[in-house]
């Protein structure tokens, strides 16, 4: 009798309880429904913005690869470019040094055969024009913009050898712009040349 | 033997009745695993895009220090800086020795100047100029009537006007201001 109530107890319990189906499919719908909605559907969501965020990376990353390969191209072009280099200086030198200017004038009027009657140039500039060691150990790195230098010239000479100074401060390799000119009669038949110049440099 | 059929398919269409409950939960089960499995997936996705995105920002950080590092970089951005001011220079330079044929191509022969002025923003010239009477100004005057002449030298103005008498005869001073043509000035390819 006791072990046929214990039989009879067992099985009342142990099948509808815990094995019913029905419930577990329940449960199970819920817990898949839960499990997409807040942990899944976010965790996507979250994926999504990181490629998103991936591919602006990468492309990010692909154009500084590319600037950094152009940076090389010009670095190579730049040290493949010397004799350019050389006549970029010539025409906008990097140091203004008034003297230098003064000593192509005289170079330019002598190879005309024009007398040099007077010559006047300055610079607004207050930079130092010697002994700048940060210049000179570094060149490159000192804070450069275009600067001016701005002057009179005065030469004397025949029509023909004023034109041909005048042709030669114009092409000359150092760019030199002349913004007035005036020409009158000199004495013993000679004209004198009046030019109002600037001339430039990259300096500091 | 009825009485056994009818029961026997009483039977069988009980136990599918019995089943099919839990074959949907073992599918369900199943699609919870796929759930969980589809999760892990996203979860080293996830990590496996930022270990790229941190991959990629180190290779930024690198290349960045390298191109300021770059030794020839300094001089290379002052080239620039150079040639970009001296391109600017050059777009802008005059050349006045293309203006003295010009103005000999507009003058009589019986005409001569004393000096020449010439440069400002207005773009005009200033002659002082000699002939030897007034028909000689009245036809100096004429040439810049004609448009083959006046093309280059236009709005001309006589200002000044003086009779000189000398032993060798009278001659006309005066000054001429004319505005001329800036393209004349400017570079041209020979």
């Amino acid at each position: 009798m006791a072990i046929n109530l214990s039989k009879n107890i067992g099985t009342s319990i142990k099948m509808p309880g815990v094995r019913n189906p029905m419930i577990e499919i329940v449960l199970l719908i819920v817990v898949s429904a839960l499990f997409t909605w807040f942990i899944i559907l976010p965790k996507r969501s979250d994926l999504a913005l990181k490629q998103e965020a991936l591919a602006v990376i990468k492309k990010q990353e692909s154009e500084i690869a590319g600037q950094l390969a152009r940076l090389q191209e010009l670095v190579d072009s730049l040290n493949a470019s010397e004799k350019e280099i050389e006549l970029l200086d010539q025409s906008l030198p990097l140091n203004g040094r008034i003297t230098r200017f003064h000593f192509l004038i005289e170079a330019l009027a002598q190879q005309a055969g024009v007398t040099l009657g007077n010559l006047n140039v300055s610079s607004p500039s207050t930079g130092p024009v010697a002994g700048d060691l940060a210049a000179l150990d570094k060149p490159f790195k000192v804070d450069r913009k275009l600067q001016k230098l701005s002057g009179s010239v005065v030469v004397i000479g025949t029509l023909n050898q004023l034109k041909g100074f005048l042709e030669k401060v114009e092409t000359s390799g150092r760019l030199i712009d002349i913004t007035d000119v005036g020409i009158d009669a000199g004495t013993n038949g000679d004209l004198n040349l009046r030019l109002t110049i600037n001339s430039y440099y990259f300096g500091q | 033997m009825p009485e056994i059929n009818l029961l026997k398919q009483n039977t069988s269409s009980g136990s599918f009745s019995d089943s099919a409950p839990k074959i949907f939960a073992w599918v369900l089960l199943l699609v919870l695993i796929c759930l969980v499995g589809f999760y892990v997936w996203l979860y080293f996705q996830s990590k496996s895009i930022e270990e790229q995105a941190k991959t990629l920002q180190q290779s930024m950080a690198n290349k960045k220090k390298e191109a300021l590092e770059m030794e020839e970089r300094d001089e290379l951005l002052t080239r620039q800086a150079q040639l970009k001011a001296l391109t600017g220079l050059v777009g802008g330079h005059v050349y006045w020795s293309q203006l003295l044929p010009e103005i000999a191509e507009v003058t009589l022969k019986t005409a001569s100047y004393a000096s020449l002025t010439a440069g400002g923003a207005d773009g005009r010239i200033s002659l002082e100029t000699t002939v030897p009477s007034l028909v000689d100004l009245d036809k100096f005057m004429q040439v810049f009537d004609l448009p083959q002449f006046n093309k280059n030298f236009n709005d001309i103005r006589i200002g000044g006007f003086n009779k000189a008498q000398t032993k060798d005869g009278s001659s006309i001073k005066f000054r001429v201001d004319m505005k001329y043509n800036p393209q004349i000035i400017q570079y041209e390819e020979k």
